[in-house]
């Protein structure tokens, strides 16, 4: 449905859910007619990158708005939970997004830069073209992601900042949704993304994915499948992370790990 | 807590998985951040292995905590969702994917309403 038609039985006809089902009519917190002319002006006034609103997801909101199940939702109540627990992870474990990145900054599709202060706000506010650059505290890598519009991001990881000789690590295309951890670590939910690491000469190579995060119960996991018990298994993540003096091994790479097993 | 769950794992039903993916960089901030919470909450019931079991608030208050939450952003998450769902009922894994494909929709239906104001 690129555009929809507006007014008319005769026209909302397509969508034959709703048409056949009166208690949808009666109980809809919207006029049918009235949305169907709202879904053809907004495709027929759509900002620069953005997908229209195709017939089933016209219809689903429609649903959604005969059953309103958000109609008595508070959202202070769920703003406030949300501080709560940004608060807390903030406070208790001092692993919150201030001390995850030393900078962050937005530039825009005409390079003008911005600085943010803090990854959610910059995340929430990311247009088409935008740019994202994050300087990770603690190694020193540097991140660019760029907002494609159609709700997926590229990104290219740096050791460093590249303008002061940051080597190329990793590129991603095609990944989906973004998201602040409530440790302040940016997460993209990457299944469908396509993944190049680069060597050290900048050339792309199959790789090893070393420079993958790979979390705690992963390796819990892997010890195990070697013949580590479960209390063996524990006390070898307890002596990383003491010697990393992480208080979460969950931003640890698959390098990370290696590493620290050599070392035993 | 475990942040690197994966997305698919996150969704039980992949339509709705689609629908965020396709929706939520135009949604506001405030609807974005309700999200965020669902996702936490959906994280901890992975991490309880419960996506399969109907949950009272009490059996999710444990979960909460279990999963890392204190004791008040747990009973701050259960009052918001106290707003939607009835506190003496059950809440399943889905019923919160279903919410949070209604925050979504419910953004486009506000854009609805307030263009109907302004044309009157």
């Amino acid at each position: 449905m690129s555009t929809v038609q507006a007014s008319g039985d005769t026209q909302f006809s397509q969508y034959s859910t709703l048409s056949k089902s009166d208690d949808h009519r009666q109980n809809a917190v919207v006029d049918q007619n009235e949305f169907i002319n709202f879904v053809d002006d907004y495709n027929q006034n759509l900002k620069n990158g953005e997908a229209p609103l195709s017939e089933q997801d016209a219809l689903l909101i429609f649903e959604h708005s005969t059953q309103n199940p958000t109609q008595g939702m508070n959202q202070s109540d769920f703003a406030s939970a949300v501080e709560a627990i940004k608060s807390e992870t903030h406070q208790g474990q001092g692993t919150g997004e201030n001390d995850v990145y030393s900078g962050i900054t937005i530039t825009d599709a005409n390079g003008k830069a911005t600085p943010a202060k803090s990854l959610q706000g910059a995340l929430s506010g990311l247009k088409p073209g935008d740019t994202l650059t994050l300087s990770n505290k603690a190694n020193g890598e540097y991140m660019e992601i760029t907002s494609t519009g159609n709700g997926g991001f590229n990104t290219a990881s740096y050791t460093a900042d590249p303008n002061e000789g940051g080597r190329l690590i990793s590129t991603q295309k095609g990944a989906g949704h973004a998201y602040v951890g409530d440790s302040g670590q940016l997460y993209l939910e990457n299944d469908h993304a396509q993944i190049t690491l680069y060597d050290e000469a900048g050339k792309p190579t199959d790789g090893t994915l070393g420079d993958l995060r790979i979390d705690e119960d992963t390796i819990r996991n892997i010890l195990i499948d070697q013949g580590k018990s479960s209390t063996q298994a524990d006390s070898l993540i307890a002596q990383f992370n003491q010697s990393t003096g992480n208080t979460t091994s969950d931003q640890a790479t698959r390098q990370d790990w290696m590493f620290f097993f050599d070392s035993l | 807590m475990n942040q690197q769950l994966s997305n698919q794992e996150l969704y039980s039903d992949l339509s709705i998985q689609d629908f965020t993916n396709r929706h939520l960089d135009r949604v506001s901030s405030d609807v974005k951040s309700n999200i965020s919470l669902l996702h936490i909450i959906r994280h901890s019931i992975l991490a309880a292995k419960k996506q399969h079991e109907a949950l009272d608030f009490i059996a999710l208050d444990e979960i909460l905590q279990s999963y890392g939450l204190s004791e008040k952003s747990s009973q701050k998450t259960l009052m918001a969702l106290g707003t939607v769902f009835d506190d003496l009922g059950s809440i399943t894994f889905y019923d919160l994917e279903l919410l949070e494909q209604s925050f979504i929709s419910q953004h486009y239906v506000d854009a609805f309403r307030n263009s109907r104001d302004i044309n009157e």
